[in-house]
């Protein structure tokens, strides 16, 4: 009852003309920012920032959490309408979104995604409301062999997005861990292959995920004359409002994802990216026709899209209690707490209570408008779509390069852009899985990093792992996902070994 | 095989030997744990046993219809279209080292217009350049991004 009083106080400071502008125009920017490839969480909040420098905390904070939760909206509309994810968690909307989109449903993807999207928000916002600081409590406890394990965790999902061969999931798996072992290693201080200056700082996953996804894309449909029969620019409500089937079907998977999308949000570090990878397996591994998946299955587009958003308010729990940022948006969102005055930490919510609880009424409301002005906008991004399909090639070639030139101000981001954008086209030409590989380039240095780590605080011996209680927990987690997939791949094969003897 | 995944397959092989052979430059183990060597060599090493096993299993296998090496000229011109647009992508991005990315962006974006998309010269020239007009006034107007 005292968190609904707080919420209620928050909401009386938020709930003024011109708060309520900017909660709806930081949406909305947010949205297009997201939308953008080469711009996530990150760069929004940060372009943002100096807008915030003349407005009071409350006003300022507002601003900057609408932007946040706009960019995890925008970051799909551009994976589901031209398989370019603005960011990483949206490279699984893109699994099964633009399917859909070349299907014909890319309107009701979008639809999908928006109504999966805000009960994810919803839900993690609650969580954050009435449960922030008990669960923050227990985030403490976790250290470097359950991040790595986690993480672990999140790779052994490989196994689920493999696709038809096993063998080629992990040779892209085992290249993604090279390449993401460019640049500085935070455990000794060394520097590994850089070649170039550039690369001290390794090679920017944005750049790759572009690549991969976006230009691949366009090249592999140069060659095979792909050309989208859109129809010319029409409205129709029935094409992008989700019916009752729809909705039935996403129902479950929307709020597994929503739950997961929280707790994985709150552990600093994991972040939106590895939840929807997690929550894509999941789906899969509980779906009745898993064969679909990759193909536009609702319930592969809507549980992770509701991951995404949930990891959101999730993220926020960490650094409003204990001043720890769980990813990159938050380490921005970190850096604009500090800059109005305020201490992330324990004390927060004692100290600077009001201004908190009016953040957290703000992202509540940011959340509502974010729904209605996604899915008011979705004939307008459809129809543009429908403008441009005679163009899109370029169009979307326009937008791979100008958005990796803006991850760095320099060609070099194009070059790595255009170099995965091969990569990306001979991996769809010759059927080897995305997925894995770029699930390896986000997850391995975390890994890599924890693991060793770990080995260090078991002075040398990995027996930690088995040591800790938690990690234990983990790791029967991970052993159970591996033998389950390992066993279903088996029965699967056995069971086409029964229908087709000659085989 | 494809002489695509062939070359595919190639790079990366070479890529990882590459890496490998330079991960000796690092420490493997110490006292404490696994040195910055561990993963680079231990990946390499792996990528080239599994290229390897891939090429073997492609060769116990017969080839499909799109295989047949008699039909590799059709191959590489259906290909063409990709393999020209990224020689002509990476050649305007060494001429963007000159100072503008629009520019040689505005050409490459023309010659596909013409040769790949079907489009006239008049047409080619009018929506491209409403194309990245959209894209100055998103990036350099709005976000302050210096794309010029």
């Amino acid at each position: 009852m005292e968190a609904l009083g707080n919420l209620m106080m928050g909401f009386g400071e938020v709930l003024t003309p011109f708060n309520i502008a900017i909660i709806f125009a930081a949406g909305l920017i947010g949205t297009v920012v997201g939308a953008l490839p080469g711009l996530g969480p990150s760069a929004g909040i940060a372009l943002m920032l100096p807008l915030t420098f003349g407005m009071n905390e409350a006003s300022g904070l507002c601003l900057l959490t609408g932007v946040y939760m706009g960019t995890m909206y925008g970051g799909r509309i551009t994976a589901i309408l031209i398989n370019a994810p603005g960011d990483a968690p949206a490279i699984i909307t893109a699994l099964e979104g633009y399917p859909m989109m070349k299907q014909g449903r890319g309107a009701m993807a979008l639809g999908i995604s928006a109504v999966a999207s805000f009960i994810g928000g919803l839900f993690g916002l609650g969580v954050l409301i009435f449960l922030a600081p008990i669960i923050a409590s227990y985030a403490i406890f976790l250290g470097p062999p359950e991040y790595f394990l986690l993480m672990a965790v999140g790779l052994a999902t490989v196994m689920l997005l493999a696709g038809d061969s096993m063998l080629k999931a992990f040779f892209v798996t085992c290249l993604g861990v090279l390449v993401s072992s460019f640049g500085s290693d935070y455990v000794s201080g060394q520097i590994r292959f850089a070649y170039v200056p550039e690369l001290i700082e390794g090679i920017d996953f944005v750049a790759i995920i572009i690549g991969l996804y976006g230009l691949g894309e366009v090249l592999y449909n140069l060659e095979k004359k792909v050309k989208l029969e859109l129809g010319k620019p029409r409205f129709s409500v029935k094409e992008f409002v989700p019916g009752r089937a729809e909705l039935g079907e996403a129902a479950a998977p929307t709020m597994r994802g929503s739950v997961l999308g929280t707790i994985i949000g709150i552990v600093p570090g994991a972040g939106a990216t590895v939840a929807t990878f997690l929550d894509y397996a999941l789906e899969k591994r509980l779906s009745k026709r898993p064969e679909k998946f990759g193909t536009g299955e609702i319930s592969g587009l809507a549980g992770p899209e509701a991951t995404n958003n949930a990891a959101v308010p999730g993220s926020l729990i960490p650094l409003i209690t204990l001043g720890i940022p769980g990813s990159g948006g938050t380490a921005i969102m970190l850096g604009a707490l500090i800059m109005f005055g305020l201490r992330p930490g324990p004390l927060l919510m004692q100290t600077s209570g009001d201004i908190v609880w009016a953040m957290i009424a703000g992202l509540v409301l940011a959340n509502f408008f974010l729904l209605l002005s996604n899915v008011l906008l979705i004939p307008v991004f459809v129809n543009l779509l429908r403008t441009i399909q005679n163009n899109l090639a370029n169009v979307v070639i326009a937008l791979c390069v100008v958005g990796a030139f803006s991850l760095s101000y320099s060609a070099f981001n194009i070059w790595i852009m255009l170099i995965f954008g091969v990569v990306g086209y001979l991996f769809k030409k010759n059927d080897y899985p995305t997925g894995p590989f770029i699930l390896a380039v986000v997850l391995a240095p975390l890994a890599e990093n924890y693991f060793r780590q770990s080995v260090m605080l078991g002075q040398g011996s990995a027996a930690i792992f088995v040591e800790r209680p938690i990690s234990l927990t983990i790791l029967v987690l991970m052993i159970l996902i591996v033998a389950g997939s390992v066993f279903g791949r088996l029965r699967a094969r056995k069971l086409r070994e029964m229908r087709n003897p000659e085989e | 095989m494809r002489a695509s995944e062939l070359v595919l397959i190639a790079t990366i092989a070479v890529f990882a030997a590459v890496l490998c052979y330079q991960s000796l430059e690092f420490r493997y183990f110490s006292a404490q744990g696994f040195g910055p060597g561990f993963v680079p060599m231990n990946f390499a090493v792996a990528t080239l046993v599994l290229g390897l096993l891939i090429l073997l299993k492609s060769r116990g296998k017969a080839p499909d219809d799109d295989e047949d090496p008699s039909a590799v000229g059709d191959r590489v011109r259906a290909a063409l279209p990709a393999i020209g647009a990224a020689a002509l992508l990476f050649v305007a991005t060494y001429l963007m080292h000159f100072g503008s990315v629009l520019a040689p962006l505005y050409a490459v974006m023309i010659v596909i217009s013409i040769t790949m998309l079907g489009h006239s010269l008049i047409r080619a020239l009018i929506l491209n350049a409403i194309t990245l007009a959209a894209v100055f006034a998103i990036f350099n107007l709005w976000l302050n991004i210096p794309v010029t």
